[in-house]
């Protein structure tokens, strides 16, 4: 699959759209790799565009904190019994 | 693992096998004995450590014995065994098995990343696709938590391109970006599907709230429609009173869909049996399948000894404004080392002996 042609333009509400209008045509995919990444943005992009885009996905961050240390799906029976023991 | 079946031939441990191992009278009077064999028959494809979490789902408002099969998937290196399996066995349509075969390589991080941020994945067969020699499933997948919001986007847009072939809209991908910014903290979708089997091309959403009544915040929030709905209020007050929790689950396209789901989960028994009580006096649930379900709930009897726990699961309050509620209940088998997690419920003790 190509990577994704979805920008921030088509998916930020009305509000982020009017506050953050100078990055709309940026792909999700870049905005990810520069606000996750730090990956260099493409040439047109300047600092404050950058910025921007770091705001943005800071908006979306996750409102839990890292579950790492909780019984989980995908961790091994062990750990899950571990953390069972310990949590009862 | 292999076991030896009745007529001595050795025969690979399968879902089928633990459906029959934990079968009990009471759960043929739920499903009927038709039904059960079937799914039974068709679970044989199914190795028994593809799932941690399986189980049936049933129409309460009938007299008709019948159930859709659900199972869940939370190892990535399992699914792909299993889809090698089926690809080496030939067994599924060329549309169905390129799907799995691009999802599972998608999920094991072999062809791009992404794929780590699935925490499981759900398959639900409804009982007319059991039926049929090449069933069509609804799927789901469940992201992690810790995952931002616009790299939830992008892993649903390509989750459904994987396994369905299927663009989504960018307005159904706008409604659920929408959606977690109207979320509190701590809310969370758990579930993210697509009822393909019904030809639905909407996203199907299931989300868990903190606090007990999140939902009716949160639809004002999403402007729903039938907010105002009476017979919608008093089923959602009760489901709010009995329960222990509710979650909701909501289709989606360029807005929130007018039909949804209430979730409801107990942690006593004594509500389950209150809340099937309610939904007999309400019309949704017929007198034969409350007191089967009552009896059914009754046999549960924990066993630790045993790698997987029957338990029951929640209720579910269907609401079509068109044409009004009604109810299915969920029930199944969880590995032992996550019951705890999952089993809401606490087993019955002696409650209703005397009573059915």
């Amino acid at each position: 699959m190509k990577n994704s042609t979805l920008t921030l333009g088509d998916v930020l509400p009305a509000d982020l759209k009017s506050k953050y209008a100078d990055v709309l045509d940026v792909t999700m995919e870049e905005a990810i790799q520069i606000a996750k990444l730090s990956m260099p943005p493409s040439s047109n992009l300047s600092a404050i565009q950058v910025n921007e885009i770091e705001k943005i996905y800071k908006t979306y961050l996750a409102k839990h904190d890292d579950n790492s240390d909780s019984a989980y799906w995908n961790k091994s029976a062990a750990d899950n019994t571990a953390y069972w023991s310990k949590n009862k | 693992m292999n076991i030896v079946n009745r007529n001595f031939q050795v025969e690979t441990a399968s879902l089928s096998s633990l459906l029959k191992d934990f079968y009990v009278p009471e759960l043929e009077g739920l499903t009927g004995i038709e039904c059960f064999t079937k799914i039974a028959k068709f679970t044989h494809r199914f190795p028994e450590n593809l799932s941690p979490f399986f189980g049936y789902e049933i129409q309460l408002g009938t007299n008709i014995y019948q159930a859709d099969f659900l199972f869940c998937v939370s190892n990535a290196s399992e699914f792909r065994n299993y889809v090698d399996s089926e690809l080496s066995e030939n067994g599924l349509d060329t549309e169905t098995i390129e799907g799995l075969n691009k999802f599972s390589s998608f999920w094991l991080n072999k062809t791009e990343n992404r794929g780590n941020q699935i925490n499981n994945i759900w398959f639900e067969f409804d009982y007319n696709e059991i039926e049929k020699s090449r069933p069509k499933a609804c799927f789901f997948f469940g992201p992690k938590l810790n995952v931002n919001k616009l790299e939830i986007l992008l892993l649903t847009e390509k989750v459904f391109k994987k396994i369905f072939n299927k663009k989504l809209n960018t307005s159904t991908l706008k409604t659920l970006l929408e959606i977690y910014l109207f979320l509190e903290k701590d809310s969370f979708v758990s579930q993210i599907g697509m009822m393909n089997s019904r030809n639905d091309e909407n996203l199907r959403l299931f989300i868990q709230g903190k606090s007990k009544n999140w939902i009716l915040p949160f639809l004002q929030k999403m402007s729903y429609p039938s907010i105002s709905n009476p017979e919608f209020l008093a089923h959602y007050e009760n489901c709010v009173r009995i329960s222990s929790t509710v979650d909701l689950d909501i289709d989606i396209s360029s807005g929130i869909g007018k039909n949804l789901g209430l979730e409801c989960y107990f942690t006593s028994t004594e509500n389950v049996l209150l809340f099937l009580d309610y939904l007999v006096e309400k019309g949704l649930s017929t007198i034969q399948k409350s007191d089967r379900l009552k009896k059914y709930l009754l046999s549960l009897k924990p066993d630790k000894t045993k790698s997987y726990q029957p338990f029951f699961s929640h209720f579910k309050l269907v609401f079509k404004p068109e044409s009004g509620f009604f109810a299915k209940a969920y029930f199944g088998y969880v590995i032992q080392n996550l019951s705890q997690k999952i089993i809401q419920t606490k087993p019955i003790k002696n409650y209703y002996n005397e009573k059915i």
